[in-house]
């Protein structure tokens, strides 16, 4: 009981750094501008698929 | 006939090495024995052409091709016999793959990773093959080294006055001479730029090997293994000729072989004598990973001082605390090191330090030497080649590589600048690093401790240890130690693996470089092979400072031909980042033209130089002395032209507001 006890006080404390720690990275003001390029470049390449022309493909 | 030739020797190499420690299965694990296989695979590959390109200055493809063959055939032939056939490889092989595709279907969370990392791999390869190598320092000197070994067949020095040949000159090769293997066969570069990919499979084979040596159940081994492959930096980097990536797994995997030493049973005192196999392969492998990494970068010697002082660490505790039973002194086992480890490691990587040592007065002559400002020996440069960033230089050690961890940055690149690790580290990988450290303390778990230890000390050292691609390594302790978490926190593994599935997921879509963007992929898809290339690409990490050279690099590209030879006529004698001479974009596509340096004070003596190297184009700077030397005989020509019977020297074949190439002709 007192084993298991312990490991449930320690993953609370794990789980809880985890959060803080994620919520430190995710929320730095840089993270729009990096989220940004990345849609912009997720957007480019949906826009390169609908073009994509799969007779011309060179090997 | 390239092609067949390079799988077929690649196929042959691997082959033999596996069947070689097929016979050591007693002390070596299947994921140990393909590690090794790689490990003696690179070894062989490194010595054989030192010894064509430095002893016998003999480093063509058949020649290569034929002593690879033939050893590779021979050690086939010694270890066939202990092997009792083929059906015992083929059912290993069946078996083991078997097995650890069951542990991974069993596992939805896992499956999911397996299938994250599946499609990154194939994203990665296509990506590497499709593109050319269009990476700084890959243009700036690491594939010059490769095009200078290739065109005089020899690892030998180029005298010219540039900074960067110099450069070139003392750089450690090992892993050069790796890429140089990716070309020689192929005759073209198509490959060469995922060289480093082989590694990062190295790598999470090692982490994986790791975590069962720390008896972590294999289901979390696995997993943790691939958490470390989604670190940005390492999947950049994966397609570029840098050697960040494959310094930072060859450590790894000389860390893995030292961790055969079972040394909690030892401090315990349940030992018995250990054979060869058991204790002197392992080692083998390992001084052969630790020689591999001191000849790949000039770093390398740091890397083997902190490993080399770990291990003294670690025998002198174990004997301390051996309790009875021991069978071999200090001394002995300091003997065992120094013929397994120090030698191989010394061998297959301290000739380039020797050279240096011979030619510069300095064995690590890319830089000053100074200890305690005493300053020892000259280098180079008296620091490092990149300088700092203002922002770190206002911080401290300690929040440097917090401040980089965060990744206040627009996007990812390969060469990582202020970020690189991703979130799976800064997440997920350091509590777990502080979990580990206080359960291996408390739990006496010796190997964890050495092994982490290790790479905490060399992080720490590391005087560069905030540019992430420096230190990959760190994020190997990273993966071991959530791998230990995994194993601790079992009954609540599924709130742990589904945060590192999203974080992994989150990696995988975010980790897209501004260098290789949507349209290029789809024009290049669309374009010939022969097209592919690096003005067609025009990578946003040197766009900027090279386009006043786009211009000769595409005439290059389309009319040097094998055999053709070009002369340059200037060089950047110091450092300069904002106006970078690349030297690679001068050789043709195939690798098969020559390139040299021909400059002189007198125009009789530069013809005279040109003649001797059988030059056939020169490039040159406009309004550059050889430039007026050029014209002045153009005018001459013209002049006395009338006269008939007379040829031209010099023919202008290109020419833009900067440069021109000229054609010589010899009369």
């Amino acid at each position: 009981m007192n084993t298991l006890n312990r490991e449930n006080i320690f993953f609370a404390i794990f789980v809880a750094a985890v959060i803080v720690l994620a919520a430190i990275y995710f929320s730095v003001p840089e993270r729009m501008d990096f989220l940004d390029f990345n849609i912009r470049w997720w957007k480019e390449l949906l826009l390169a698929l609908k073009s994509f022309s799969y007779m011309r493909i060179e090997i | 006939m390239g092609t067949a030739s390079y799988i077929s020797i690649n196929i042959l190499l691997l082959a033999s090495w596996y069947v070689f420690l097929y016979g050591k299965k007693d002390c070596l694990s299947f994921a140990d024995r393909l590690i090794g296989t790689f490990i003696l695979f690179l070894t062989q590959i490194v010595a054989t052409e030192m010894m064509l390109g430095v002893v016998l200055r003999k480093l063509y493809p058949l020649p290569l091709f034929l002593l690879n063959a033939a050893v590779s055939a021979g050690i086939l032939a010694l270890a066939w016999r202990r092997t009792g056939g083929f059906t015992g490889l083929y059912l290993e092989i069946r078996n083991e793959t078997s097995r650890i595709s069951g542990i991974i279907t069993r596992e939805r969370m896992l499956l999911c990773l397996f299938i994250l990392f599946l499609l990154s791999m194939g994203w990665m390869i296509f990506l590497g093959y499709l593109f050319p190598s269009y990476s700084w320092d890959a243009l700036y000197y690491h594939l010059p080294i490769v095009g200078q070994i290739i065109q005089s067949g020899a690892i030998e020095e180029t005298q010219t006055p540039s900074f960067i040949q110099q450069y070139i000159n003392i750089f450690p090769k090992n892993i050069n001479l790796f890429f140089l293997w990716n070309v020689i066969f192929l005759g073209n570069g198509v490959v060469v730029d995922l060289s480093q990919a082989v590694f990062t499979i190295a790598g999470v084979l090692s982490i994986y090997s790791m975590a069962v040596k720390l008896k972590i159940t294999e289901k979390y081994a696995i997993f943790c293994a691939l958490l470390f492959f989604f670190t940005p930096v390492l999947i950049l980097q994966s397609t570029t000729n840098y050697v960040d990536v494959a310094v930072s797994v060859l450590l790894l995997l000389a860390v893995n072989f030292l961790m055969c030493d079972d040394v909690e049973s030892q401090m315990s005192g349940n030992v018995t004598g250990e054979t060869f196999n058991e204790r002197g392969i392992p080692l083998l492998l390992s001084g052969l990973s630790a020689g591999l990494l001191l000849g790949s970068k000039p770093t390398g010697p740091l890397f083997i001082v902190i490993i080399l002082g770990v291990i003294f660490i670690q025998e002198i505790i174990k004997h301390k605390m051996a309790q009875g039973g021991e069978v071999n002194t200090l001394k002995d086992d300091l003997r065992v090191y120094a013929l397994y480890f120090i030698m191989p490691a010394f061998l297959i990587g301290g000739y380039w330090y020797m050279r240096n040592w011979i030619f510069y007065g300095n064995p690590v002559y890319y830089m000053d030497v100074s200890v305690f400002n005493i300053h020892l020996l000259k280098g180079l440069k008296s620091d490092w080649v990149e300088p700092v960033p203002d922002i770190i230089n206002s911080l401290n050690y300690l929040t440097r590589p917090f401040y980089v961890w965060l990744e206040r940055v627009g996007y990812y690149l390969y060469d990582s600048r202020l970020s690189g690790f991703g979130p799976i580290w800064f997440v997920l990988f350091l509590p777990g690093i502080v979990f580990a450290f206080i359960y291996a303390a408390a739990n006496k778990k010796y190997r964890f401790l050495f092994a982490g230890s290790l790479l905490l000390l060399m992080f720490m050292v590391h005087p560069r240890n905030w540019t992430t691609r420096y230190v990959i390594f760190i994020v190997g302790l990273g993966a071991l130690s959530f791998g230990l978490v995994l194993d601790y926190f079992s009954r609540k593994e599924n709130v742990l693996k589904f945060m590192a599935l999203l974080l992994a997921a989150y990696t995988t879509i975010t980790v897209n470089s501004p260098c290789i963007m949507p349209d290029k992929i789809r024009e290049f898809i669309h374009l010939p092979a022969g097209e592919r290339t690096l003005t067609r690409l025009k990578p946003s990490n040197i766009d900027m400072k090279v386009r006043d050279e786009y211009g000769y690099w595409i005439w290059i590209e389309k009319n040097i031909s094998k055999g053709d030879t070009i002369a340059y006529t200037f060089v950047d004698t110091g450092l300069d980042t904002s106006r970078p001479f690349f030297f690679a974009p001068l050789w043709n596509t195939e690798f098969s033209s020559k390139v040299v340096y021909v400059k002189s004070d007198n125009y009789e003596q530069w013809l005279k130089e040109l003649t001797n190297n059988g030059v056939s184009y020169i490039l040159i700077r406009n309004d550059s002395t050889e430039d007026r030397w050029i014209e002045k005989e153009r005018r001459l020509f013209y002049s006395l032209s009338w006269m008939g019977g007379m040829k031209e020297k010099f023919e202008i074949m290109y020419s833009d507001t900067k440069y021109k190439i000229v054609k010589y002709i010899k009369v």
